[in-house]
């Protein structure tokens, strides 16, 4: 037997020595969390544990109260009344009320916020639209309409509270009033900012407890035999097409850019096979109709409609600093250069034509997605949509335009370390935290 | 001698008719009920295919690409049919119809879904139905020297702490929600809420919530909350008043002290399990009846389930995979205890029963796999238990009764 067998056999046999039964939460212990997004990115999972709204989606896709308790429509969805929850606290100990949810809310103005006025009432907050907005309270169970304190942005009501700020980071600890029970874990470290493979690399070391793993980390962590959670497709890669130059501003140049693309090869020997192609706004799991979208190469139509241009266009492509992403951006130069076109890859995406970026579904309801990712492609948003008839037509009216193409969904995994019990991955990907426990021996 | 041989023919009585037109109009019922479930989304579909295609003829094709059972395919199409007839839209073949309607059935995490591609020449438009999921039942287990059997009570979107029938007032069920506790009364058409009482608490709750109904012998029950007591009143009307309290909780023949900020009891017993009062913190005990002493066994907060005779502690070593919630359970034939898996909140629980007859146990029946984890399992008496399991497909709770027969 070899010494490293040898080891492996008497480690196997001391956790089964020390395995016990544990079902329960057990309260205690520190987690350390691993994040590619930084502290202040509204998207950083992590934030969710501090930060809360006033609404939230539950697993079944209903929307459930959080720090409101119920609302109602006025005024045919013009107008929308959230009544606030009572003897919630802020992490200062201050007490929430409509007045400090107001201010929340506006604090800067909130760019691209869908309301026209928001006002506080004694125990109510108001919401004032230009037109009916029969979806607005499942919208408001995005982390972008979080509750912070104004006065110190990162002074939720969450279940924990930003105990210590770092550069690389912030330590939480269990916010001991919070208004839904002490959570188990005294505390946890989140180190922010860090790229997927020293993500992979500390936890191989054991110096990290969740972190998240790419297509490529995935492989490698599998050979170690991880502990793996993976969400549903929650992860959309677009291609944003910009219209910068007079060329772009014709749909059909845009049209045949879409059909240019070969989502199967970029499937299979990008991602892996992780995933799903898409043409679609929103996961096949979330709507049930992604067949209405297909996701094919048509390289004939697109060179008709480029013939139909009379000369041979040029475009730029380029995409978010993420090396999957700048894979993704050569392949598709690659199939541009197939139908005719002229592409270059740009260094930067700061001018570029075509962009590869990829979103998050931070909602698991149709309607407020599709919201949530056009305005993350910077294109004005309408209305959220509260039926799968409408979502559709809507996103059929998005995509018409060519302005974003879908390329494919992929899911979010994490990787977590053996000592982590209870920790269920939301709908969305996002973290559970407040539920989970750390166990004192890991699990074998 | 019997010989094998056909089954005489009878000849139809006029009575025999009459049955059998009576069972034929049942299977019209039983059919119709069934596709009742579709009429709303049908007639919701029809109008929009309607509404696309105008009065006349369509060909109708069906695509499943859901989970949905072949039963229920055909039961939506022929409610759909029903209501295509009613909206004046005859269902012909491809080559004589004027508007070809290609109907996928399809689903998302919530809902199935009918998505008609309604094709008029070269125009095609698209029409979208929610249609119901129903759940599937399931069936129990069967069993070596024991079967556990559980009888669903209630099943319900809000958190269920514990749950129990009132002795004395059978049609009458009790259910414990963090808030509040409902009584329900049983009618024809099953439980209906008649009163709900606050539970009144200045503390918050603690995470992982635990709680139990304790039917009282003077009035109807006691609650028992981490630092709250609530009883119900003696007389009518019925009030259910609350109080602070750290008073300890009943476990049997035992009271045992709970913590008013945790999960788990602190180990502080009362009377004492023989001269011994303090063990070692636990989540659950169930205590299993000898001749001059009982044998408790009790799941530890550090993972451990030992077993106390009031002399000595013992750790279950083949204890390793069990949860941390314990009943005793009485059968015809013995006393037996009731355990929990040690699977994640995430996944089905199992719940498994042993029989000790001197200290190891030893697994004396079919495991039964739940819907989804047990998130609280108490001792009504010494027959009875309620699980409360969270069901992960329906993300109901549900309160089960839990008895034990024994096999001849």
């Amino acid at each position: 037997m070899s010494r490293s067998l040898a080891i492996a056999s008497l480690v196997v046999a001391a956790l089964l020595g020390v395995a016990t039964a544990e079902t329960r939460p057990k309260y205690g212990g520190t987690l350390r969390i691993e994040t590619r997004a930084d502290w202040a990115n509204s998207g950083n999972p992590a934030r969710t544990l501090v930060l809360e709204t006033l609404t939230t989606i539950a697993e079944n896709g209903s929307v459930q109260p959080k720090l409101a308790t119920s609302w109602e429509p006025q005024a045919d969805s013009r107008r929308w009344q959230f009544t606030i929850r009572k003897n919630v606290k802020f992490h200062d100990g201050s007490p929430l009320n409509p007045t400090n949810i107001v201010d929340a809310l506006t604090v800067n103005d909130c760019d691209g916020c869908p309301w026209r006025s928001i006002r506080a009432q004694s125990d109510s907050v108001t919401f004032e639209f230009s037109e009916p907005y029969p979806n607005f309270p499942a919208e408001l169970a995005s982390p972008r309409f979080a509750v912070a304190l104004a006065r110190a942005q990162d002074t939720g009501t969450g279940p924990f509270k930003v105990s210590d700020s770092r550069q690389d980071g912030v330590l939480l600890s269990a916010y001991e009033d919070y208004w839904q029970g002490r959570p188990f874990l005294d505390s946890i470290e989140v180190t922010t900012g860090r790229s997927e493979r020293d993500q992979a690399m500390d936890m191989e070391v054991g110096r990290a407890d969740v972190v998240e793993a790419g297509p490529v980390q995935m492989r490698r962590l599998q050979n170690q035999k991880a502990r793996f959670t993976t969400s549903r497709p929650v992860e959309l890669l677009a291609l944003r097409i910009r219209t910068l130059r007079p060329e772009l501003e014709d749909a059909r140049l845009r049209e045949a850019i879409a059909l240019t693309i070969d989502r199967s090869s970029i499937h299979t020997g990008i991602f892996q096979g992780q995933g799903e192609m898409t043409a679609s706004l929103l996961p096949n799991w979330l709507t049930g109709y992604g067949f209405l979208f297909p996701p094919q190469r048509n390289l004939t139509r697109a060179q008709e409609l480029i013939r139909a241009l009379g000369q041979a266009p040029s475009v730029t492509v380029s995409a978010e600093p993420d090396p999957l992403l700048q894979l993704v951006a050569e392949r598709i130069a690659l199939n541009l250069r197939d139908a005719g076109v002229t592409a270059k890859i740009a260094a930067t995406p700061d001018r570029a034509d075509l962009v590869v970026r990829r979103t998050t579904l931070t909602s698991g309801d149709a309607g407020a997605a599709v919201r949530e990712i056009v305005s993350g492609f910077n294109i004005e948003p309408q209305p959220s949509a509260d039926s799968p008839q409408r979502v559709y037509e809507q996103q059929r009216a998005i995509l018409e335009e060519h302005l974003v193409v879908p390329l494919a969904f992929l899911p979010r995994t994490w990787v977590v370390s053996a000592r982590l019990r209870n920790w269920i991955p939301g709908m969305t990907g996002w973290l559970r935290i407040e539920e989970a426990w750390v166990a004192e021996s890991p699990r074998p | 001698m019997i010989s094998a041989g056909y089954n005489p023919r009878y000849q139809m009585t006029s009575g025999t008719w009459k049955y059998a037109a009576l069972v034929g109009w049942l299977l019209v019922l039983v059919s119709l009920a069934h596709s009742a479930e579709f009429d709303e989304p049908a007639a919701n579909l029809a109008r929009t295919i309607g509404g696309i295609s105008g009065p006349g003829t369509i060909s109708l094709t069906f695509k499943n690409t859901s989970s949905m059972p072949a039963q229920k395919v055909t039961e939506l199409r022929r409610a759909l049919e029903a209501q295509l007839r009613i909206a004046g839209i005859r269902v012909k073949n491809a080559e004589t119809a004027a508007t070809d309607v290609t109907l996928t059935i399809s689903e998302n995490f919530q809902s199935y879904l009918a998505v008609a591609q309604v094709a008029q020449g070269n125009e095609l438009r698209v029409a979208i139905q929610a249609l119901p999921r129903t759940q599937t039942a399931v069936t129990p287990a069967t069993s070596r020297a024991v079967t556990i059997k559980t009888n669903l009570l209630i099943s319900q979107a809000q958190p269920i702490l514990d749950a129990t029938q009132l002795k004395g007032l059978s049609p009458y069920l009790a259910v414990l929600e963090p808030e509040q506790v409902v009584i329900y009364r049983m009618q024809a058409s099953g439980w209906n809420p008649e009163q709900a009482f606050p539970i009144t608490h200045s503390r918050i709750w603690p995470r992982d919530l635990r709680g139990r109904l304790v039917p009282a012998t003077d009035h109807l029950f006691d609650i028992f909350l981490p630092g709250t007591i609530c009883s119900a009143s003696a007389t009518s009307p019925l009030k259910v008043d609350c109080r602070e309290s750290d008073d300890p909780w009943p476990l049997g023949t035992q009271r045992a002290f709970y913590g008013a900020a945790r999960n788990f009891f602190n180990g502080v017993m009362t009377p004492g399990i023989g001269p011994q009062s303090q063990v070692e913190p636990f989540y659950s005990a169930a205590g299993l009846p000898r001749s001059n002493y009982t044998l408790w066994t009790m799941a530890g907060v550090d993972g451990r389930v030992r077993q106390y005779d009031g002399f000595n502690t013992r750790v279950v070593a083949s204890a390793r995979d069990w949860g941390s919630d314990i009943v005793a359970i009485k059968a015809e034939c013995g006393a037996f205890l009731l355990v929990t898996g040690n699977n994640d909140a995430s996944m089905p629980d199992l719940l498994r029963v042993y029989e000790v007859a001197d200290r190891e146990p030893v697994e004396a029946g079919q495991p039964l796999e739940l819907a989804g984890p047990v998130t609280a399992l108490w001792n009504i008496d010494e027959n009875f238990a309620t699980a409360v399991v969270y069901n992960l497909r329906s993300n109901n709770y549900e309160a089960h009764d839990v008895t034990l027969t024994c096999n001849r």
